[in-house]
């Protein structure tokens, strides 16, 4: 059924009224170029990589692919990207779309700086930008304030499985973008200087043809972001990045100035056709800049029609330009002389304003990810220690580490103000088939995280030393790939509900394995079963001469031996520790090597470093045969290669990498590394170590204690 | 020279065709006085071993350090399917590194 004419035109009216009233996509950056200017801004700050893989431990930083909750996988830097074109999208039955989008969403990213923020918007109707930014109830079309962003970043910090982590993220970093945005328009000049000019060629198309252009960086000055606002709807001194209210219509920001948001600077310095005052101070709305202010310039061929082009050039007021208006004439004195905007002319303002779109747009990112906590070993070097559970079913259910505020964005004067939420996060992996001690190379699932109950810390730059209790959601032994990060939610600088985070590798758990050997002698390269007190009782001349293997009338052998109280305590080489009855990590009341079974304790603990130590205290020990006691308390300490088993890419090659320790069976225990009691100590026992590895009596598990916490 | 790296390449093939291994069989017994290659046990026997030796089913000596043997095996299309099938986390390569000294002992008098 066709309309009628008379019901066309009404229709006809209403959609141009919409198309001229209210700015559409064409206004703007285009949506590719907000893309782009987000993904070139992520990329030219390295620290943001950098920040991705060592704190949030993303292994591909940026290029970390990552799934929303549509199952849409993207990488960490095209969801940024995503976020830039999203700002103007609205979906709609499942549909983007633009138009809508611009006829809604893209109302409120105008900001005219010279106006109240509450005036700034679209003709003082509409919410400026600087307030959408921060409007905790964004409509119509998806929630991406910066607060929406800090929602779904805490959820991502602390959701339970690698899926809700993934979608959080993927939410974080298309809210960040659709920020970026907002920031980003304030150097389309039309929504610095309130335009809603729609026809022809603009800045933002000729930018759409040259995607090239969207590169360099300049940066602010950072102490931007630590000004108050003194604005409940904008709170967070990301206002700044649009206005620091230093431009009042008199004093046009220069290059060098860094002080001004960038909404002042594209207002003060650059026309759209529509926006073209003949006299200084003539639009006390746009005072600057004026055609009556700028100085004869180059002559020149359009770079699209070849024809000459006379332009006018800017060396005053703000920053220089060469080719500020193009003039449509090649003479003075033709009646009604108008000025233009040509390619030549985009060209230059470009070279002024998309650095700095990217620059500032990377604010958000900087400012956002600023609140850095550091996190460091305790004091007694072990960040958990858990009893060996046969078959490695044990748990760790408290972590302990310091902590304190390494912020270093805007500067390391941002701290704290009063106590906030922390929680403390243990990604791992668990094995798919057996113990990881028995088998380091089985399967692995994908990642598991357990979050620790929340407390109150205030949290200061110096370290405090903290335990976070895991009872609820313990972090299994028998696990690998092992990542810790902290979170606090509380005021940082200016900003109430900052987010800060540490991330830390651990390595792997580690069972810290010890035993007595002394059931067997080496003696000439050989071992003896000295424990069979059969075959070699106590040495007796002439009538038990047994342990006289060479028959000189000396004993040649000796144990087995009974030892008691060992006490270990590791630490970091760097800064040795000795282990007492008062400070240990882990104790055994004693260890017995009978003929059948010789025994052995382990526990098992969390750290942070390739290398570390032990110190390993024994009371004393009782020489079985004869039962001599040596009452001399012993101390030996040693070096262990921390256990690996994760994942890293390889710098490279670019490939997945899972590096595992292998580990090895001793005398039945499978291990990845073992320290023994034998008789008379290395030089005697080192011939036959090899050899006694596979003695055909394996150690038996003693059960000893951890220190209380 | 010739002789060594003959000696060399007839090692590389011995143990290119060793059946696979399991972790405990292989122990790196540290770095060869002065040089570049190492020296590990599998089954009780030594063989010295460099950088770019292939050990069937470990994968190929990436590098010796004083602390650890690192080998790297890439898996195929095929391995990944297999552990895609069990719900495991998928890799390109496995890096096995094999720590020196891993028993240690002390005197008890």
């Amino acid at each position: 059924m066709g309309l009628k004419p008379r019901q066309v035109l009404p229709i006809a009216a209403c959609i141009t009224w919409v198309i001229l009233l209210y700015p559409s996509h064409s206004h703007p950056f285009e949506t590719v170029s907000h893309r782009r200017i987000n993904q070139v801004a992520s990329q030219d700050k390295p620290t943001f990589d950098i920040y991705l893989r060592d704190t949030l431990g993303f292994l591909s930083g940026l290029y970390t692919e990552i799934s929303d909750r549509r199952g849409v996988s993207l990488r960490a830097i095209d969801w940024i990207g995503r976020g830039g074109e999203a700002e103007d999208q609205v979906w709609f039955r499942n549909r983007i779309g633009e138009l809508l989008g611009g006829m809604t969403r893209s109302r409120r990213h105008f900001h005219q700086s010279l106006r109240p923020w509450g005036q700034a918007g679209l003709k003082s109707i509409d919410d400026s930008s600087i307030y959408w930014a921060q409007d905790r109830n964004q409509s119509p079309g998806r929630k991406a304030s910066w607060f929406d962003g800090r929602n779904s970043y805490l959820s991502a910090l602390l959701a339970p499985t690698e899926q809700q982590r993934g979608e959080s993220f993927a939410e974080t970093f298309q809210t960040l973008g659709q920020v970026m945005h907002l920031v980003a328009d304030t150097a389309s000049i039309p929504h610095a200087r309130d335009d809603i000019h729609v026809f022809g060629r603009t800045l933002e198309s000729f930018v759409a043809e040259n995607p090239d252009l969207i590169r360099g960086f300049i940066d602010f000055d950072k102490s931007i972001l630590q000004q108050p606002t003194g604005d409940d709807r904008a709170p967070v001194p990301i206002a700044r990045l649009w206005d620091t209210n230093l431009y009042a219509g008199t004093n046009p920001p220069g290059d060098s100035e860094r002080q001004t948001g960038l909404a002042e600077f594209t207002n003060a310095n650059f026309f759209t056709e529509d926006t073209i005052s003949k006299n200084v101070f003539e639009n006390p709305a746009l005072p600057l800049p004026a055609i009556n202010r700028l100085v004869p310039g180059p002559i020149e061929a359009d770079p699209r029609t070849g024809k000459l082009a006379r332009y006018l050039s800017k060396n005053r007021d703000g920053v220089g330009i060469t080719h500020m208006v193009r003039v449509s004439s090649l003479f003075d004195f033709t009646p009604d002389v108008r000025h233009l905007l040509d390619d030549r002319v985009y060209q230059d303002y470009a070279g002024y304003l998309l650095p700095r779109a990217v620059g500032y747009s990377a604010g958000i990112l900087d400012y956002f990810f600023r609140g850095k906590i550091k996190i460091e070993a305790p004091d007694r070097f072990a960040y958990a220690l858990a009893t060996y559970q046969e078959g490695n079913t044990g748990s760790f259910t408290k972590m302990r580490f310091k902590v304190s505020n390494d912020t270093d964005y805007p500067n390391t004067n941002e701290n704290t103000q009063g106590p906030g939420q922390m929680w403390a996060v243990v990604r791992y992996r668990k094995s798919l088939s057996g113990n990881l001690f028995e088998n380091p190379f089985a399967n692995l699932s994908e990642p598991y995280y357990a979050v620790s109950a929340p407390r109150s810390v205030d949290l200061s730059r110096g370290s405090q030393e903290l335990v976070f209790e895991f009872s609820a959601n313990s972090i299994p032994t028998n696990s690998a790939d092992i990542f810790l990060w902290v979170v606090w939610q509380g005021k940082l600088g200016q900003e109430d509900g900052a987010i800060m985070v540490g991330g830390k590798d651990l390595l792997e758990p580690d069972p810290l394995t010890f035993g007595n050997g002394t059931d067997y002698d080496c003696f000439q390269q050989s071992l003896y079963h000295v424990a069979d007190l059969w075959a070699f009782p106590p040495y007796i001349w002439p009538t038990q001469t047994q342990r006289d293997v060479t028959h000189d009338n000396v004993q040649d052998l000796f144990g087995a031996a009974i030892v008691n109280g060992h006490f270990i305590k590791t630490y970091d080489p760097s800064a040795p520790q000795v282990a007492t009855p008062a400070w240990f990590d882990f104790t055994v009341a004693q260890q017995q090597a009978p003929p059948t079974s010789p025994q052995y304790s382990r526990f098992v603990l969390l750290q942070d470093q390739p290398v570390y130590a032990f110190s390993w205290r024994q009371n004393n020990s009782v020489d079985v045969p004869t039962g001599i006691p040596d009452t001399i308390p012993r101390n030996y300490a040693f070096y262990v290669y921390g256990n690996v088993n994760d994942f890293v890419v390889d710098p490279s090659t670019g490939a997945l990498t899972r590096r595992v320790t292998s580990n090895m069976i001793y005398r039945g225990v499978p291990t990845f590394s073992m320290y023994i009691s034998v008789v008379l100590g290395p030089p005697r026992f080192t011939p036959c170590l090899s050899a006694s590895f596979l003695l055909p009596e394996p150690f038996t598990r003693i059960e000893g204690e951890l220190a209380p916490e | 020279m010739k002789r060594i790296a003959l000696s060399l390449s007839f090692l590389v093939f011995m143990l290119g065709f060793l059946p696979r291994i399991d972790a405990q069989e292989v122990q790196y017994l540290g770095k060869l006085g002065g040089g570049e290659g190492g020296l590990i046990q599998i089954s009780g026997k030594d063989y010295e071993v460099s950088e770019g030796t292939l050990i069937t089913g470990w994968g190929t000596i990436r590098q010796i350090t004083d602390t650890h043997l690192i080998l790297d095996k890439a898996l195929s299309e095929e391995d990944k399917e297999a552990l895609r099938f069990q719900g495991a986390a998928v890799y390109d390569v496995l890096q096995i590194q094999i720590p020196h000294e891993t028993i240690r002992v002390v005197p008890t008098r």
